[in-house]
This record gives C-alpha cells, structure tokens and sequence, in this order.
C-alpha cells in the first residue's frame, strides 16, 4: 500500500516519520548484530522475497489489482525488529524512481509496512506454532495477517485525514478498508502461498536452527 | 536465471493487469470523494516514469528480489553439500 505523495496533511506527515524514526534506527542496529549477519544468505532471501512482492501487482477481484507486502518472512526469519530498514529501501526506490508513494508520506508508509505489517506477521506466526500449526501453515498465516494489517493501518491513516463528513473517522476509516479489504484479501492469499513457498524451500537449514 | 524468469513472469502479470485499477488510486480517488477539490499538496518528488517505463522498473525490481532468492537456495544447497 502506497498513500500517495501530498495526500495527508503536514502534521500527519511529520507524525507518522516521528513514529516510524525510531524502528528504523533500531533496526540499522539490528542488521549489524553478528547473529543477523551470519545468516545473510537467509536476509537475502527474505529481502529478496520483499522486492519480488512488493513490486508485483497483482490481479483481483471485481476489476482491481494491488501490491502483496512482502513483509512476513524477514519478520518470521529475523524478528519485526530487524525489518524496517528493508522496507524503507522499497519505499524510497518506489517513491523515488516510480513515483508509487512519496517522501511527504513516507513516515506514514514506512509505519504501515515497516512496523505494524512485521510485528503481526511475527505475532500470528507465534500464535498459530503456539496452536500446533505447523511451519510452514504457520507461515503462511504469518503473512496473511501481516498484509491486511497494512492495509487496515493504511486505512486508518487516510480516514484520519480525511474524516467522513457525517459518521467521522470511523466511517472515512470502514469506507478506505472496505476499498482494500475486496481486493487486499484475494492478494493476500495469494502473497500468503508464495511467502510460505519461499518459506518451505529454504527450510532444512531452518528446521535445525529451530530445533 | 532466477532473475530472468521473475522478470518475465512480472512483465507478463503486469501486462495482464494493466488495465486494472489499483487500490492506491482507489484511495486516492475516495479521498478526493471525502474531501472535494482537495489538492496534494506534494507531487512526485523524483523521476515519474511512463507507463511502460514503470512496467520494466517493477519487473526488474521483482527480478533483483527473484535473483536473491535464487541466490541463497543456491548457497544454501552449496553450503549443506559441502558439510554432509
């Protein structure tokens, strides 16, 4: 999900980036961690997974068609902490060189899919191993929740700025997820398939470092 | 070779869809339905591609992400050859 350059007001912009700073920063400190660095082959992949995602716009339902996240594997592999700095990258090469998001609006992105998307992803896929779901179902549900959270933050943000005339924020925020929610969902399985696929084919070396 | 089937495999979903609308723009058209004559106040601050420019920029991003990929399978495959 990209909120599109110039379209939330000043202060939500200077907002959302004080917000989103902090991840950021520490997750530069989380990549320079020895532990995170000895699995940069596995960093690679779910950066990997991310750029693959993040650029591929998919088709859905009813005439529509949106970008999958991407998000899930980085956060399920190295920890939510770890990822902001990657999808501040993707923001910036997408805002920058494709015109797809902003710098005005890049706090409240960055919020959206570098920390709300990698903390639920990394929380359901904890919950659902804690269920005795298995790896890679796990997974996959790991990176459901994770995209439509982003889609129900960025939902969220725009219905701040652009409260509904007569049912408020609430309303401006049901209107913008009902927009997303009809072609978020079909994408979502969709991003969910390939993250746990992607998932599966670098396991064995997992496998053992879970155990 | 991971990168060169992503690419394609990207062109091709991306001339399947173009003539979809995203939801980004379905954002933006609802925040202009919410707020009339709203005017962003920002606009695109780097280069702006045209739309068959933007294609093959999103195909060789999901190629780069495809490469990577392809790249760690293939170490990791390497790597466990090697301890075994």
């Amino acid at each position: 999900m990209h909120i599109a350059e110039g379209y939330l007001p000043l202060a939500h912009c200077a907002l959302w980036g004080v917000c989103a700073a902090p991840f950021v920063m520490d997750s530069v400190r989380q990549l320079n961690q020895p532990e995170v660095r000895a699995r940069r082959f596995e960093l690679a992949a779910a950066g990997g997974l991310l750029l693959l995602l993040s650029a591929l716009k998919l088709p859905s339902v009813a005439g529509s068609s949106s970008h999958p996240t991407g998000v899930a594997l980085a956060a399920i592999w190295f920890g939510p902490r770890v990822v902001p700095a990657l999808t501040l990258v993707v923001l910036l090469l997408q805002a920058l060189l494709l015109a797809h998001g902003g710098i005005t609006t890049l706090g409240a992105n960055e919020f959206s899919l570098g920390v709300c998307g990698p903390w639920i992803a990394w929380l359901a896929h904890r919950a659902s191993l804690r269920l005795g779901i298995s790896p890679s179902w796990a997974c996959w549900l790991g990176a459901f929740a994770s995209s439509l959270a982003v889609y129900a933050v960025a939902s969220g943000q725009l219905a701040v700025a652009y409260p509904d005339p007569s049912s408020g924020v609430v309303g401006a925020a049901w209107k913008f997820g009902v927009v997303f929610a009809w072609t978020q969902i079909p994408i979502a399985i969709t991003e969910s398939f390939l993250t746990s696929a992607t998932f599966r084919l670098l396991s064995p070396q997992r496998n053992e470092a879970i155990s | 070779m991971a990168a060169a089937a992503t690419v394609a495999l990207a062109l091709a979903i991306s001339g399947a869809t173009a003539s979809l609308t995203g939801t980004d723009n379905r954002a933006v058209k609802l925040a202009n339905d919410l707020k009339p004559g709203y005017q962003p106040w920002a606009q695109p601050m780097g280069w702006v591609p045209s739309s068959d420019a933007e294609r093959w920029l999103f195909a060789m991003q999901a190629g780069l992400g495809g490469g990577l990929i392809g790249f760690a399978v293939a170490r990791q495959r390497k790597g466990k050859g090697q301890h075994s």
